[in-house]
């Protein structure tokens, strides 16, 4: 008897079902770009000077808005909310990035999570300055570096701790002369960077063409096996 | 932990982490795929809205792992396509990734929609053909019966009416609704690979945080199809169950089409917002 009718019940719940799935799916949260906040990294862009180096620190709206809460540059407290794993600023604006740029606080903070040096591990350090911080949200900081010494230096060594004092997964996405490219890190926050001659390290290119040549073929041998698979069971049937 | 929820946060950071350790450590496979199982564990991903449709249309458990794929596949992919744009391109100099994130949002959105559209036209079809319960095809393989009875096409089309059986394109819209918006932490992941001349290494990291999506998406759609039968056997022949399937098929897809709308609506806020 109860098999019988198992058949028939199954049948409508079959239909069942997923409309309720669907009436409760706004309480499981199912916005698909709710779990995705996302954000350009920090980047770093290094360039040859006739005295040293010039560094343009660049980073996003929001994060420029922690900064300028940490640095106590705005006024009154803002609400936080948790996206991606981490507390952000509800609400971050170009109003936020221009007052930070507007402060001296900027330049003391810049200067002081970002060094230069040059000669043996970088012993001898650069004297840095803010030039400029106009558009601060597009263009981002620009900071010149004069390094000790007549002739300027053939590479420097970076040591860039930019936010990680905010959130220790913060990353710097530096890019130097030539192409070269290094990641700073809470764990690896000083880079050798070569200005002038031919580049050493990483290189973005070569990096860009590895993925893309590990991703063709990991493509492909998965293509390959997909297609196997399915002459075998061809066969099989 | 955030509540009940492991701390995807902290898992992805750890995954990142091992990018600058030199070496290979096998441990950074494990952390990348609980990483990626984590972060489908959060809300979103359709995961909702894909269980009703594999409960809708029958689906199976190939179908479950079928889906779980897709959704990889597109994360994947979409992690990939975005981080080799913005790292040549100059993407964020053109388009904020904020904006980016919220136009894949839309774009994921109304992919919902087109396949809730989908279903209520397989269902008003289903009603033109006389009959409430499915029939449908699939590329090479001749046929597949809904219910028992048979038809004669042998021939490679697909079309599924009402609530019959699974179709793939069906599954694969919400593979890409799902993946198209990658995590933040796997576009970082492959933008430092790529700076750090690790790209190799950070491409099997996201591969494998994709395949640790993968499982709980399709852990997903098995307590569905398990849930369907738990259900079923808790529930005798009640009345409003009758009634109520009638309607269900086209409740479904009214419901996919709204849910799709609202998603739209909120990316398209988001967008505009950011």
């Amino acid at each position: 008897m109860h098999s019988r009718r198992l058949p028939a019940r199954r049948r409508r719940l079959r239909a069942v079902l997923p409309a309720l799935l669907v009436i409760g799916a706004p309480l499981a949260g199912t916005a698909p770009a709710a779990a995705h906040p996302f954000g350009d990294p920090q980047q770093l862009s290094v360039e040859a000077s006739a005295q040293g180096v010039e560094i343009t620190w660049r980073a996003a709206e929001d994060d420029l808005t922690s900064l300028a809460l940490r640095l106590d540059v705005l006024a009154g407290p803002r609400a936080y909310v948790l996206r991606g794993g981490a507390m952000v600023p509800e609400t971050s604006d170009a109003d936020d990035a221009r007052l930070l740029a507007e402060s001296p606080r900027l330049a003391g903070y810049l200067l002081s999570r970002l060094e230069v040096g040059v000669g043996e591990d970088g012993v001898t350090p650069c004297e840095g300055a803010l030039v400029s911080a106009e558009d601060l949200a597009t263009r981002g900081a620009r900071l010149a570096f004069t390094c000790p010494g007549t002739t300027a230096p053939d590479a420097v060594t970076v040591r860039a701790r930019l936010l990680t004092d905010l959130h220790a997964a913060y990353r710097t996405l530096a890019t130097g002369p030539g192409g070269a490219t290094a990641v700073f890190s809470a764990e690896a926050d000083t880079h050798e960077l070569v200005l002038r001659g031919p580049a050493t390290g990483n290189d973005a290119a070569a990096g860009g063409l590895a993925l893309v040549g590990w991703a063709a073929g990991g493509g492909g041998v998965l293509g390959i096996g997909l297609l196997a698979v399915r002459r075998l069971r061809g066969r099989a049937s | 932990m955030t509540g009940l929820l492991p701390d995807a946060g902290a898992l992805a950071e750890r995954m990142t982490g091992f990018l600058e350790a030199p070496g290979f450590a096998p441990l950074a496979l494990l952390v990348a795929f609980l990483a990626g199982a984590a972060h489908a564990v959060q809300p979103g991903h359709g995961k909702t809205l894909a269980a009703a449709y594999l409960v809708g249309a029958q689906g199976r458990v190939r179908d479950a792992a079928y889906l779980g794929a897709s959704v990889a596949a597109m994360h994947t992919v979409s992690a990939l396509v975005i981080a080799l744009a913005w790292t040549f391109l100059s993407l964020s100099d053109h388009l904020s990734m904020a904006r980016l994130t919220g136009g894949l949002g839309v774009v994921a959105g109304v992919i919902v929609v087109v396949l809730g559209l989908w279903m209520l036209r397989g269902w008003c079809a289903g009603r033109r053909h006389g009959h409430g319960h499915g029939h449908g095809h699939e590329h090479g393989h001749g046929h597949e019966h809904g219910h028992g009875h048979g038809h004669g096409h042998g021939h490679g089309h697909g079309h599924g009416h009402g609530h019959g059986t699974v179709d793939r394109p069906g599954l694969w819209l919400l593979g890409v609704s799902g993946g198209l918006v990658p995590a933040p932490a796997a576009f970082v992941l492959l933008v430092s690979g790529i700076f750090s001349g690790r790209s190799g290494f950070a491409l099997l990291l996201v591969v494998v945080f994709g395949a640790g999506m993968a499982l709980v998406l399709f852990g997903v759609g098995l307590l569905a199809l398990g849930g369907r039968t738990f259900v079923l056997r808790g529930l005798g022949d009640r009345a409003w169950l009758h009634r109520a399937s009638r309607v269900g098929p086209l409740l479904a897809a009214l419901g996919v089409t709204v849910a799709g709308c609202v998603l739209s609506a909120v990316a398209v806020g988001n967008l505009l917002a950011a």
